[in-house]
């Protein structure tokens, strides 16, 4: 594998990692969030200037890293518990533009220059270990009783109020296990390019990122990693076609978001739940054996 | 008798606004009540109230000797009371199954909860059927009958039964009825929000009628149903 294609594979992995985060904030719970680069941020920060300045391991500072910006969706997930779709994007938006201001403007973050000499610590196996894990762990995750929760307060907030679930809890849940996905992606980032600066923090990758999950399908993970895969490498692809077509890539990419969100508006994967059946016995998820219906169906 | 639920000179609303103005109610154990009233009478705000959807202004709501003013709406669900909303509500890009299961959300005695999913599966044996299918997916009346079922599965004390009738086919409407008198024999307390008086008339031992915020009537139905003039000017039925 040329260092090119690395690149590209470990990109798209970390990319992968971030988006399984929004996916479970905005896909499953249904808190549309426009500041996720704001998380990847924090992680990608702090775990820097704790193997720059602290000469911490890589393996400490990343995890150091996740959990603040896990930290980070605590503090965001509180004040804006009472907001709602629109609103919920203007302030999460809110929260990105701050942390890519302060990262502006701190000494110790390097002002616009950034921080450099990041020690190169992140590898293809490390990526590709991870963002399994991370998959691994989401799926579990969803598919719990407790997974269920974050689609009950995406479906109807207030009827799962009345269920007697803690809506609050669950988004918050969402917002810090969400940020602390990012911050594990961040931390993996610029453990990779060993250089970052204010620009990872724009208000644009949080917009890419959405665009992955939103393109996969909301609230699919098979869809999410295809739509990240799919957004992260086709630019690179367009690159070596021919030298007219390199030349347009960022329109025919745009062309290609237009047209699939036209095509399938539900995203690639997001149709499935509704489509297919899903036969989950009950006895699966309680334990439960066969009721009298079962045996009197026979 | 000492009621499972009363209301004590409750005010409440939306912000500024009052829908309930200094009402007083008592629901005894293994009753079933009927709120009937018009339009914006403030019927749906009691039972949100009741449930915590909406906080008290004054007064104070007393739930089984416990004193569950201001409680928030996951709280009173714990406490035993459950709420099929208007409009039924269910979640719909989950299956029925998880529908049910959430219902259950506050239990956790889990062998008790696949019984009771049996139970649900008897009351309604089309949910079984049903059961790997999207709640999106299917038709009024039988996400009336989940909205119910899912109310069920929290094993409440008391449930709350709002508008239950709203946008139902007759035939439908009339079976949503049979299935709120086999759930009354099963020996839960019962709050039923009507804009269909008769109808509701016809399901409950007592009713309270209610008008702008205020309970102007309580009674047995066959004396609600007597007095033409309190018919006429606050139901509209002649």
């Amino acid at each position: 594998m040329s260092a090119y294609q690395q690149q590209i594979l470990i990109l798209t992995g970390i990319n992968v990692i971030s988006a399984l985060g929004l996916s479970l904030i905005s896909g499953f719970t249904g808190q549309l969030s426009l500041g996720h680069a704001g998380f990847f941020g924090v992680g990608a920060y702090i775990s820097a200037l704790l193997t720059t300045k602290a000469q911490l391991p890589f393996a400490l500072a990343l995890v150091v890293g996740a959990f603040s910006a896990g930290l980070a969706g605590l503090v965001v997930g509180f004040p804006t518990l009472r907001l709602k779709g629109d609103y919920l994007a203007i302030a999460t938006l809110g929260f990105g533009e701050i942390m890519r201001v302060l990262a502006l403007n701190l000494k110790i973050t390097g002002g616009p220059v950034g921080i450099r000499g990041i020690p190169h610590s992140t590898w293809p196996s490390t990526v590709i270990l991870l963002a399994v894990l991370a998959y691994l762990l989401l799926k579990k995750l969803i598919d719990s009783h407790v997974g269920k929760t974050f689609i009950a307060v995406r479906e109807d907030e207030t009827a799962a109020e009345a269920m007697g679930l803690d809506t609050a809890r669950v988004k918050i849940s969402a917002f810090v296990i969400g940020a602390i996905y990012a911050g594990v992606a961040g931390g993996l980032y610029a453990h990779y390019i060993r250089y970052i600066n204010p620009s990872i923090l724009g208000f644009m990758k949080s917009i890419e990122i959405l665009c992955m999950v939103v393109l996969g399908g909301m609230g699919s993970l098979p869809g999410t990693v295809a739509g990240t895969v799919i957004l992260t490498v086709t630019p690179e692809l367009l690159r070596s076609v021919s030298p007219l077509i390199s030349q347009y890539r960022q329109v025919i990419y745009g062309v290609l978001l237009i047209v699939l969100m036209l095509c399938r508006p539900q995203g690639l994967f997001g149709g499935a739940t509704y489509k297919r059946e899903r036969h989950v016995p009950a006895w699966k998820l309680w334990g439960r054996r066969e009721s009298a219906n079962d045996i009197a169906q026979r | 008798m000492t009621p499972l639920l009363e209301l004590k000179n409750v005010v409440s609303g939306y912000g500024s606004i009052r829908a309930l103005k200094d009402v007083s109610a008592t629901v005894d154990p293994g009753e079933a009540v009927a709120i009937i009233g018009s339009n914006g009478a403030g019927k749906s705000t009691m039972l949100k109230t009741v449930c915590g959807l909406v906080r008290p202004f004054q007064g104070q709501i007393v739930f089984n000797g416990k004193d569950i003013t201001g409680w928030e709406a996951e709280r009173v669900a714990a406490a035993g009371i459950a709420l099929v909303p208007e409009g039924r509500r269910v979640f719909p890009r989950m299956t029925v199954l998880e529908n049910l299961l959430l219902g259950a959300y506050t239990r956790t005695d889990r062998a008790a909860i696949s019984e009771d999913l049996d139970k649900m599966y008897d009351l309604f044996p089309k949910l079984y059927e049903l059961k790997a299918r999207m709640a999106g997916s299917l038709s009024g009346g039988e996400q009336q009958m989940l909205a119910f079922a899912r109310a069920l599965m929290s094993k409440p004390r008391l449930l709350l039964l709002d508008e239950p009738s709203m946008g139902l086919a007759p035939i439908i409407v009339s079976q949503i009825y049979n299935t709120i008198a086999t759930i009354r024999k099963a020996g839960v307390t019962i709050v039923l929000v009507e804009q269909n008086a008769k109808l509701a008339l016809s399901a409950v031992d007592r009713a309270y009628v209610m008008e702008t915020g205020r309970i102007v009537l309580e009674g047995r139905p066959e004396e609600i149903l007597q007095d033409q003039k309190v018919m006429r000017a606050y139901l509209g039925v002649s």
